[in-house]
Formats: structure tokens, C-alpha cells, sequence
């Protein structure tokens, strides 16, 4: 939790409001503060690498990707909390408690492809894959 | 605009998105974003699934201590430590992705083109974890590489060139991920090398100090 404050108050000068909303940006640092957390504890050897290496700027900032991109946050925002229970259940243990698919899918005792599709269908729900057809997964 | 073709699956970058996809696995979704402005953006999206959900969590009291705590440990940071310089190896390319120029130099031990085959040479990098071996895999123009079988899961990204192999065309930036009993044979473009990053999950641990450098090409069904 300090390690976050810390965080944010580093990385606040590389913050650019025009590519991100601020929540979405604490989320970013809160979360690769987790993953330089857990790299650190569980590292058997030496990485080369710092976390934020991993990650890339949103590329595009015109005002109409950003109309865009405030119009997929209302749309993330009102049907997070319309979808089933089932489905915010497993996006909950990703985002909040820090489970991959997998684990997830070992704590509820469920099949990974059921998780995984779980998954999919909230994020159909949201628009949130733009182009489901070149993905190489039934549906 | 972006011509990549294949992508890693939703889940993937779902776990991605939440921190909670292993490192060598995140290496090659990282070097897939680079050269896939679609994913970026989903990932953007992903990333406002993430903030929502946080901000659903009560808040927490912050204690006064804690803050001051916090407040001095700012005070006492170092002015951003300068990018230290390593020695340059010149398999990096200023087209590839950040992390992986970065993977290759600062390697603990230099990584080194070893011949695998006639078509094929290896370099593995390090990368601080022992569960996947992350390597670059260089195909010769026009070569071929021996049909095989996936021990355990393998993705790849191509970095440079192309290859091909019976299912598709792999392109620059694309991302394949080939699961355990997966047989392909890749074949290299004609038209120059392909230079790929992957990694390979180890199932088996193998007694040979140089097994590890033919494990991705092991299941050898000679032709
Ligand atoms: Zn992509």
C-alpha cells in the first residue's frame, strides 16, 4: 500500500491526462507495483528487467480516440454492474484478487475453458474485443 | 495500421492486464503489443476493467503514521537512476521491441547465436525465471526446420522475417501459442532470415547441460 503511494508520487510526472483517465492510471501503477512485488519475492535469479519495460503508452491520442476511449469507460463502467454474477465473480478474482484464469479455475472448481469463456462473454458484453473474428478461439 | 494477423487469445491478455500472467509468457505478450496497436488498445480497455473493479473496493484508512512513512520514503528517493549502459550485442535492432533489445543486453551472460541445424541457430536470454526458457530463434532464408512435437506450451512472436508452416504465415509482430502435442514443421521465408522470441514451458528437466538449447526442437521426426 505504501509501496503504491510511493509509486504514483514517482511516476506522476509521466503522467499524461490526455492518454488515460486517473483511475485508470493509479490501476496501472497500483498493479505493476503488485507484479514488482511478487517478482522480487519470487525470483530465483537475477532479472535484468524492470516491470515498466513491459509496458506500453497508448498509442493514439486524438480527440477522437479519445471521444472513443471515454465512450468505452461509460460503456466498461454501466455494464460491469449488469453483468451476471458468475461472470463479474471471475473478472473479480483477476482484477481484485490477483488470480490467473487458471487459478480461478482451480479455487471454483470449474473447467478453464468455462472460466475462459466466462470471461469472454463479460467482455463481449462491454465491447471491449474489437475483433473477436481474427482471434483464433471458438466462441 | 497495424497488419498483424495472429494475436494472443482474450484470456491471455486478460491476465495480462490484471498482473497476473508469468513473466516469460508476459515477455512475448508485451513484444506482441509492440507491433499490434489492436491489442494496445484492448489492453487499454482491459485496464479500465481493472480500474472500475478497484474502485469498488471500500476505501481503507490510510493511518497518519503510514502516510508520514510514506511521505519521508519520497523525500529520501534518488533523483531517477540514468539507464545504466551495457555492453551492446549485436543481435539487438533498433525495430524490435524495447524489452527484448533490453532482454538481450543486459543478459547476464551475453547471448550467442548457437547452430542448432543447418537452418536454425538458438540464443537463449535471461530473464530471472526458471519456468519457461525464453530464447531467440533465428530460421535461415529459405530454411527448413525439422517437423516437431511440443513437449510443453510454447509461444512465439516474430521479431524479423517471416515463416511459414502448414496452418499459416507468421509476419512481423505475430503471436503463436502452441500447446503441448502441437506437431508443425516452420518453414523460413525465401526472401530472408526470421528472427522469433519465445518461450517454451519445461516440463521435463533434462540431465544434458545443453539440453535446454535443443529441448524446443527435440522431438526430431527426421523426414
Ligand atoms: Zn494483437
Amino acid at each position: 500500500m505504501q509501496e503504491v503511494m510511493i509509486k504514483v508520487w514517482q511516476k506522476s510526472a509521466s503522467y499524461n491526462p490526455a492518454k488515460a483517465s486517473a483511475t485508470t492510471w493509479i490501476y496501472t501503477v497500483a498493479r505493476n507495483c503488485r507484479i514488482d512485488m511478487l517478482r522480487r519475492k519470487s525470483n530465483t535469479q537475477y532479472l535484468p528487467l524492470e516491470n515498466e519495460y513491459f509496458w506500453h503508452e497508448a498509442d493514439e491520442d486524438t480527440p477522437v480516440s479519445l471521444m472513443r476511449q471515454k465512450r468505452s469507460e461509460d460503456k466498461v463502467q454501466s455494464c460491469l454492474s449488469r453483468l451476471p454474477k458468475e461472470q463479474g465473480e471471475i473478472l473479480r478474482k483477476v482484477y481484485l484478487e490477483g488470480k490467473s484464469h487458471a487459478e480461478a479455475s482451480n479455487e471454483l472448481g470449474l473447467p478453464l475453458g468455462t472460466v475462459k469463456s466466462r470471461v469472454r462473454l463479460a467482455l463481449q458484453k462491454m465491447q471491449i474485443l474489437v475483433a473477436p473474428e481474427f482471434r483464433d478461439e471458438v466462441l | 495500421m497495424s497488419t498483424v494477423n495472429h494475436h494472443p487469445e482474450s484470456a491471455m491478455l486478460v491476465d495480462f492486464s490484471g498482473g497476473n500472467l508469468a513473466t516469460a509468457p508476459s515477455i512475448c505478450v508485451s513484444a506482441h503489443l509492440h507491433f499490434c496497436s489492436q491489442c494496445r488498445n484492448e489492453l487499454l480497455r482491459l485496464d479500465q476493467v481493472g480500474s472500475n473493479l478497484m474502485s469498488e473496493v471500500e476505501p481503507t484508512e490510510v493511518g497518519d503514521h503510514l502516510f508520514d512513512s510514506a511521505m519521508s520514503q519520497i523525500d529520501q528517493l534518488p533523483e531517477s537512476d540514468t539507464a545504466e549502459v551495457n555492453n551492446t550485442s549485436d543481435m539487438v535492432d533498433s525495430r524490435y521491441p524495447l524489452l527484448v533489445n533490453k532482454l538481450i543486453n543486459s543478459s547476464e551472460s551475453v547471448p550467442k547465436w548457437r547452430r542448432l541445424s543447418r537452418w536454425l541457430n538458438v540464443a537463449q536470454v535471461t530473464t530471472g525465471q526458471n519456468e519457461y526458457e525464453v530464447a531467440l530463434h533465428k530460421i535461415c532464408a529459405g530454411g527448413k526446420t525439422p517437423r516437431h512435437n511440443h513437449g510443453g506450451q510454447e509461444f512465439t512472436v516474430v521479431l524479423k522475417g517471416s515463416f511459414s508452416d502448414e496452418h499459416a504465415v507468421y509476419k512481423e509482430g505475430d503471436f503463436l501459442s502452441c500447446q503441448p502435442g502441437d506437431v508443425h514443421q516452420p518453414l523460413g521465408a525465401q526472401n530472408g532470415e526470421c528472427i522469433c522470441l519465445s518461450a517454451l514451458a519445461a516440463p521435463i528437466k533434462l540431465s544434458s547441460p545443453f539440453g535446454f538449447l535443443m529441448k524446443p526442437w527435440l522431438r526430431i521426426n527426421p523426414m
